[in-house]
């Protein structure tokens, strides 16, 4: 208990140190507030933000494209990763194409989604489609390359199918691999979300931040970080509880 | 005794990836409602011989034929750690696509009593409990020939007896089992015949003893009964000479 109390209290006093110093080195104009502009007037854009209300329909377009993304990388990586971790053959096969693919930085790609897909949402889907697609894929991949070979003889002697096997014993196995993937993909699906709408969009908090960034308002761009950040700690709670559930089994309370 | 159940002949197993040879003209029938037990020093091909009975892999020459559905308990822990205790023993109902009855699954855990772990993960218990677990999931499948492969090496002595007692418990012939293991104690006590392997590479069967010990038989007491050293010196002698050899490769 003292322990996590102390440690609690020397994570605040980061936090407020470097939030204090930065105030003051600003108001005190040791470094510009132009260009760096201050914790205050950041925290007083953002509370403005919510409480008019304007800042929600940007962040429902940014989350909106990030969740897309998400769920169809995530659906395209795990499946991709079951067929090639079970085909010792097709794995070779394809492996330069997937090493050529993932070696290609995803930012060059969001020109030519917007391109291909327009200024809409489906660009941003498409960007953030190619970032978590490769995380999850390699992670399954590795998963369902790293069951024991036992657990699969053993449940093919009790009379297990294909199909049984890959829902009772591959899949289970590779859970903790995908979930050890899925807290860097969000933050990959926001991110390529707000580097598209950053190249090119009408909406979404990309859009707020480019937006502030052409008229040289520092705070409005600091805001959008901010409320950015605060999102995906938030959405990576939700991951972290979800895997506590389902690996509940891999660190049970002791018997007795 | 019946029809042999497990039947191989002339067997040679090779394997190509790392060009070694197992088993080398193998010949070994297990009747139906026997308990066999294969002993031979470490690294004799004892593992791939039950493999092969399983159908998990075939040989490079020569015949398997199994007659009966095969339980297989591993040496290593292969009960789902991420499934509870019942739900790993109700696996093979489940697979079977059978009605699964939870309370059978119950019936069998009480059998070995563990039924206040059903709701446990394999994890919380100890390696023995593990392996009553393990032993209930192929049982509760109702195979003809249950295979062992040194079910009980990895646990203490004490454990080990008292699971080998267990293990006759619920045993009911005409079920017939095929256990290997490296301790000739071991093989006596439980068996009614016990087959010599030779040393590998190329193992082969080198002599079969009838143990007509009566049944049921006392665990505890058979190891100091002059019938029981008797046949310990006997299949001793055959197995001595091949375990120096086995020594005399690892050096």
């Amino acid at each position: 208990m003292r322990r996590s109390s102390s440690v609690l209290a020397g994570q605040v006093a980061i936090g407020a140190g470097a939030l204090l110093a930065w105030q003051v080195l600003a108001a005190r104009k040791v470094i510009d507030p132009f260009f760096f502009s201050k914790p205050s007037d950041i925290g007083a854009r953002v509370g403005e933000w919510v409480l008019s209300g304007t800042v929600f329909p940007h962040l429902g377009t940014t989350l909106l494209e990030a969740l897309l993304s998400f769920v169809l990388g995530v659906l395209a990586g795990v499946t991709a990763g079951f067929v090639l971790g079970r085909s010792g053959w097709l794995a070779l096969v394809v492996e330069p194409y997937i090493q050529i693919a993932n070696a290609i930085p995803r930012i060059v790609l969001a020109p030519i989604f917007l391109l291909w897909f327009g200024l809409g949402i489906w660009s941003k889907v498409a960007l953030g489609v190619t970032t978590v697609f490769f995380i999850v894929f390699f992670n399954t991949f590795q998963g369902v390359r790293d069951v024991e070979p036992v657990l699969l003889n053993n449940a093919r002697i009790l009379g297990a199918s294909e199909r049984q096997l890959a829902r009772h014993v591959l899949l289970p196995s590779a859970l903790a691999w995908i979930f050890s993937s899925l807290q860097v993909s969000i933050g990959f699906a926001i991110i390529a979300a707000v580097v598209g709408e950053y190249m090119g969009s009408s909406r979404g908090i990309g859009y707020v931040i480019a937006q502030a960034e052409g008229v040289f308002d520092t705070t409005g761009v600091f805001a959008g970080i901010v409320v950015l950040s605060t999102v995906v700690v938030l959405v990576g709670r939700g991951v972290k509880a979800a895997e506590a559930h389902l690996l509940r089994w891999k660190n049970p309370p002791p018997v007795r | 005794m019946g029809l042999a159940v497990v039947e191989l002949k002339g067997v040679t197993k090779r394997f190509e990836t790392t060009d070694h040879t197992a088993l080398q003209d193998l010949t070994l029938e297990v009747p139906q409602g026997m308990f066999v037990s294969v002993v031979g020093p470490s690294g004799c091909g004892k593992s791939t011989l039950l493999n092969l009975a399983a159908g998990l892999d075939q040989p490079s020459k020569g015949n398997v034929a199994v007659s009966g559905r095969v339980g297989y308990l591993f040496q290593q822990d292969a009960l789902l750690p991420w499934k509870t205790v019942i739900e790993n023993v109700l696996l093979g109902l489940v697979f079977r696509g059978s009605v699964v009855d939870r309370s059978l699954g119950m019936t069998w855990l009480r059998r070995v009593g563990l039924e206040t772990f059903a709701a446990h993960f394999p994890s919380q218990l100890s390696g023995g409990m593990r392996r009553r677990v393990a032993m209930v999931q192929q049982c509760i499948v109702e195979p003809e020939i249950l295979l062992m492969d040194e079910p009980f090496g990895a646990l203490d002595v004490h454990t080990r007896h008292k699971m080998e007692s267990e293990l006759l418990g619920l045993w009911t012939p005409p079920q017939t089992i095929l256990f290997v293991t490296h301790d000739l104690e071991e093989a006596i006590a439980l068996s009614d015949r016990v087959v010599v392997l030779s040393a590998g590479p190329a193992s082969t069967v080198l002599s079969s003893y009838d143990i007509d010990l009566p049944r049921p038989r006392n665990l505890i007491d058979i190891r100091t009964e002059d019938r029981f050293q008797d046949l310990y010196r006997r299949i001793w002698s055959d197995l001595r000479a091949e375990v120096l050899k086995s020594y005399a490769q690892i050096q």
